[in-house]
């Protein structure tokens, strides 16, 4: 499992990454944590003639509050995401949902925006990136854009982002208050792909949720609640546009059945912040 | 009072080597001047070859040499094991026995994906998969056959009756089914009794079962299904080939578990004596019976290094792993248990169905160890087991920890808690009804082991390692608290299962122990230590007869030129064979030592002292009734291994003798080997407590209990790591592990992301207990412990998840407990309408 001969490019500024990545003419790659991105080129299924590696950028990386958002940059870490006091104290949810992603080495070297650009369905990220409304910020050649999260995932490792584009921050509402937020997941150990994921976020303020369902489709599916929808509805609202596979380990009847039974669970963990129909 | 080492919790010796990253594996090997080798594999599960073009591949920097099957030619090797059917078996049972022969590199077609089609030597691993890329083979694809029943169809292609099958059953015919004369005619023909894509067809009885059964009160019968899965060592498979270039022969470290076995095939690939090859192990990070065959690696690289006379290296990726080396587990039985009314067995029938994947390499193993574990440690009074060893399109199965143990376990102990269910009997009673007992022991089973000697448990005390098991777990509590858990609607559940464990076959084990001239000394074995810790366990027996501490025991693991010949590691055997063998040898060392301490302390006393007073412990060789006489140790192995300076040395302090008694020989280095009567039977009882969410699927282990008995403990600590490392591996492989083909044949699963190992989070605080029931049949009293923790995860597990949904009426019949199977099983039941 060695891949084949490629060119090697260690960015020293954002800037100089944007301009590498402009003037390439053969096939490129941004290359941030790598955890995804080189075990892929080891088992030659990506073969990038070039490797831009972004991964020492300072500029991308680290977390702060923005008023009432918290902006995080692409570089950061899972880990530095579990490890942040700031967001242990704003956004514990943040922790928890990092704390599912493989284990201690992964979440090392992997980042947020690594895994956002990766765009895999199964990947935590994305689902609660969904759920929490966040705008992911790139930069390009034609300078900067921001995309809602809805708008920002496309299908199976695939996303509106262009190809001389980075992705640069992800800018999340920071809640107003507790339990407003639920994560849940199976898998068939700590730290494996997900066989399904659903996180729900509540504003009391409108008595709206948002649920967000991940692994069960080519990219996580947003439902936002209507007015005056009960959970049972929306739950099955939100689970008729799943469409899980099958493998060893569930079929797509056995993930349905997971997406279901989590998308309950986490809106009943955020049911007393908007009470509605049908909770049990 | 002299220092007992054996039976105490000795530190492992190799521990800080290993833990200092000290140790040394293949892969941390490297020499000048070294090439590297990558294999061309089978995309295909089943296709012809029709032509390999090797030219583009040549013609790349850095690569040295490419070889197809034609390139090696008559060095084409059928890949036997140690597997084979003895005499005695063959006899009594008769087996249908159908070689299906895997050969060095696929020539005309390949059978599996993953198969070596060709090897590439490079001046890197880099270069080596590159200059692979390159290699162009023309295949025509046919039908792939991945699914044991398929195989049987009428429809089914023959995957074996083609020309390079038969051509090297032709020429080699003494190999492998050699002793199966059934299969040949006198004029050397062959004559096909098999029937399609049948490896082994073979049935083995024991009374009147039929008779049994149509007398029997309850009739309890399923189909139990064990899923496919494998042994991931740590390290992988690797090799390192240094041609011969001082005239003493070849050089070749290898991680292998039989070196003896792989220097025969080693030198029939190059045609050379045996003895000219040197196979030597450094560390070995895990075998589990994967390292037990030989690959076509392990045969190709030597021969490339030959050919090149350059050293060569070839280090399996995990991909190879998954793709290349063995895989095991896969079995179907269709079983049936008889019983009275009180729920005592009357007899047990079964047809299994062994999956060997695409090519035979380990006939006798996994079918007739089944066949062997299905008649303890339950009274099976009359019994009748078919096993069909099954050729499909996947890798080749061969033994992997356990070695056909789990699946026939998981029938039997699936079976009980069946049983107990419809006669609404406690599993604990049910099993309490029909233990073999212990005042029964020696228990001869009626049929024959599997190497071909009459199948007798020789000690344990079945009932009480469960009535062990049941009170470290509370069982009866545990009863109360399940009741109060589902009032919750929380879904608490407790299993239990129990088994017997034949270790140490024979026939026979060797070890060689010398005094160095320092006064330490060195036990030399054949057999490999790929993590039992062979260096601590074999140092405690001589130690002890030796007279010296564990650190002055230096062991020397699986070299070739250690001892003339060993069987190596498998099937639980090195404490039982290796272990008796040390304690002999040792015992025949010490003997020379108090022979010489008898004649040294002649003048000493009135009339000699008589060589049986002597006992050589602390250092000395003294009287046991006058222990003031004595002789230094030291003193003894500086006469019998002399050198300039303890000659001069003796002249100096005025000894009285200068040179040996006439009927003492120099030299302090014995060799024994011991000759194994018969297997020895360890037993296990393993409980566990799980918590099931029936809504997702999944479940938690809270607790796991292991009451083991593997005769007289040599370490208690490696013991214990021993049973926490199977019952890991049990787990991983009873809930995570699966490797899973699509209908062309194809690997799902072949990395780690995919084939999930068990991790922290997955594997319980594990409670061991011990018994000790020693072996008559040997002189440390001593059984095998290796495999035992593998064995009884499945079945307790399925048992605790369907005690856990008993509610719902759940019936657990097949592995891996993944979200499908339970929430399968839970769906079945609610259509069922089982109550």
């Amino acid at each position: 499992m060695k891949p084949p001969l490629f060119d090697y490019v260690r960015a020293t500024s954002l800037d100089n990454a944007l301009a590498h990545l402009a003037a390439a003419d053969a096939e490129t790659r941004v290359l941030a944590g790598g955890q995804s991105l080189i075990p892929a080129m080891n088992l030659r299924l990506v073969r990038p003639e070039v490797l831009i590696d972004i991964a020492g950028l300072a500029e991308l990386r680290g977390i702060r509050r923005d008023n009432g958002t918290l902006v995080i940059g692409a570089l950061t870490t899972h880990t530095d995401i579990v490890s942040d006091t700031e967001i242990a104290e704003a956004y514990p949810i943040l922790a928890q949902i990092a704390g599912h992603i493989g284990h201690a080495a992964i979440r090392n070297r992997g980042t947020l925006g690594g895994s956002l650009a990766n765009a895999d369905p199964a990947s935590e990220w994305p689902c609660a990136m969904l759920a929490l409304d966040a705008r992911i910020g790139v930069i390009g050649s034609s300078g900067r854009r921001e995309f809602p999260a809805d708008e920002f995932f496309i299908t199976f490792y695939t996303t509106a982002l262009g190809p001389d584009e980075i992705i640069t921050d992800i800018s999340i509402p920071v809640p107003s208050g507790e339990g407003l937020h639920s994560f849940h997941e199976t898998a068939q150990q700590q730290g494996a792909f997900a066989m399904a994921m659903a996180m729900a976020v509540a504003d009391p303020a409108t008595a709206v949720v948002r649920l967000a369902i991940g692994g069960c489709s080519g990219r996580a599916s947003l439902t936002v609640s209507a007015a005056n929808e009960g959970t049972e509805e929306l739950v099955e609202r939100a689970v008729a546009e799943l469409d899980p596979p099958s493998d060893a380990a569930a079929t797509s009847g056995d993930r349905l059945q997971m997406a279901r039974i989590l998308a309950h669970r986490a809106i009943g963990d955020v049911s007393a912040a908007v009470p509605r129909r049908n909770n049990q | 009072m002299s220092v007992t080492f054996v039976g105490t919790a000795v530190q492992r010796k190799e521990d800080d080597s290993i833990l200092r990253g000290e140790a040394r594996y293949i892969s941390d090997l490297s020499v000048p001047g070294m090439l590297t080798a990558s294999v061309v594999r089978s995309p295909f599960a089943h296709a012809e070859i029709r032509s390999i073009d090797v030219s583009a591949a040549l013609a790349l920097e850095g690569v040295e040499a490419v070889y197809t099957a034609d390139d090696i030619g008559d060095s084409q090797q059928h890949l036997a094991s140690f597997g084979q059917f003895p005499p005695g078996l063959l006899d009594k049972y008769r087996p249908d026995l159908r070689p299906a022969p895997i050969t060095t590199l696929a020539k005309c077609k390949v059978r599996y994906v993953g198969e070596p089609v060709a090897l590439v030597v490079a001046a890197d691993r880099y270069v080596a998969e590159d200059a692979a890329e390159l290699v162009e083979v023309e295949y025509l694809p046919l039908p792939a056959v991945v699914d044991m029943e398929e195989a049987l169809s009428a429809d089914a292609p023959d995957l074996h009756a083609t020309e390079d099958s038969l051509s090297i059953i032709a020429r080699e015919p003494w190999k492998s089914w050699s002793s199966s004369a059934a299969q040949w005619n006198d004029d050397g023909t062959l004559n096909y009794v098999w029937g399609k894509n049948t490896a082994l067809d073979m049935r083995v009885t024991h009374g009147d079962v039929d008779a049994a059964f149509s007398s029997a009160a309850h009739v309890i019968g399923d189909r139990f299904c064990s899923h496919r899965h494998t042994g991931v060592p740590l390290e992988g498979r690797g090799i390192l080939a240094l041609p011969d270039i001082g005239g003493q022969g070849m050089l070749v470290w290898s991680s292998h578990q039989i070196p003896y076995f792989h220097r025969a095939l080693i030198a029939e690939t190059l045609g050379v004596n045996e003895e000219t090859i040197r196979v030597a192990q450094p560390h070995l990070g895990g075998g589990f019976g994967q390292k037990a065959g030989i690959y076509s690696e392990d045969v190709m690289i030597p021969y490339a290094a030959r050919d090149l006379g350059r050293p060569v290296k070839w280090l399996e990726d995990k991909r190879e792993h998954f793709q290349a080396s063995s895989h095991s587990r896969e079995q179907i039985f269709d079983a049936e248990l008889a019983l009275d009314a009180e729920g005592h067995i009357l007899g047990l029938r079964f047809e299994a169905m062994i999956s060997v994947g695409a090519y035979h390499t380990f006939p006798v193993v996994l079918p007739y160890l089944g066949m062997c574990h299905a008649v303890g440690p339950y009274r099976i009074p009359t019994f009748s087991g078919r096993a069909r060893s099954i050729l499909t399109n996947k890798v080749p199965a061969a033994p992997y920890r356990g070695a056909g143990r789990p699946e026939v376990v998981f029938m039997l102990n699936r079976l009980m808690d069946r049983a107990a269910l419809d006669l609404y009997l406690d599993p604990a009673e049910i099993r309490r009804r029909n233990f073999i007992q212990p005042e029964e022991m020696p228990y001869d089973a009626g049929i024959l082991y599997r190497d071909g000697a009459p199948l007798v448990f020789d000690s344990g005390d079945y009932p009480g390692a469960l009535q062990k098991n049941l009170e470290a777990i509370g069982y009866e509590t545990f009863r109360g608290e399940q009741e109060r858990a589902r009032a919750k609607r929380r879904y608490l559940g407790v299993g239990m299962a129990c088994n017997v464990e034949a270790g140490g076959i024979g026939p026979v084990e060797g070890a060689r122990v010398a005094f160095n001239r320092d006064g330490t000394a060195t036990i030399h074995l054949g057999i490999v230590d790929t993590g039992q810790g062979h260096r601590t366990a074999f140092a405690q027996i001589a130690a002890d007869e030796l007279g010296l501490d564990v650190a002055q025991v230096r062991v020397v693991v699986g070299d070739t030129q250690g001892i003339t010949y060993s069987r190596g590691t498998y099937h639980s055997r090195g404490a039982v064979t290796a272990g008796n063998a040390v304690h002999s040898a040792s015992r025949k060392v010490a003997l020379k030592l108090r022979q010489l301490a008898a004649a040294l302390l002649w003048d000493q006393v009135q009339g000699g002292v008589d060589e049986d007073d002597l006992e050589v412990a602390d250092g000395v060789v003294r009287s046991k009734t006058a222990p003031e006489l004595s002789v230094p140790i030291q003193r003894c192995v500086g006469l019998l291994v002399p050198d300039g300076s303890s000659v001069a040395s003796a002249v100096a302090t005025g000894g009285a003798i200068l040179s040996l008694p006439d009927e003492i020989e120099h030299g302090l280095d014995e060799t024994s080997f011991f000759k194994a009567k018969a297997v020895v039977w360890g037993n296990a009882s393993h409980a566990a407590i799980v918590e099931v969410d029936p809504e997702l699927g999944s479940f938690d282990i809270l607790r796991y209990v292991v009451v083991h008995d593997c005769g007289n403990v040599l370490n208690p600590l490696i013991l214990e790591g021993q049973v926490h490392g199977g019952v890991a591996q049990g787990i991983g492989g009873a809930k995570l592990e699966e490797l899973s083909y699509d209908e062309d044949g194809q690997l799902v699963s072949s990395n780690l992301a995919d084939y999930m190992l068990p991790r922290r989070h997955d594997i319980p605080h594990i409670e061991l207990e011990t018994m000790e029931s020693p072996s008559p049949f040997n002189a440390l009293g001593v059984k095998g412990a290796g495999e035992g923790g593998t064995i009884g995860p499945p079945s307790v597990l399925a048992a605790a998840v369907e005690d856990a949904l008993s509610p719902l009426g759940v019936r657990i019949t097949q592995t891996p407990l993944t979200p499908k199977t339970i929430l399968k099983a839970i769906k079945d039941a609610s259509h069922g309408g089982a109550s």
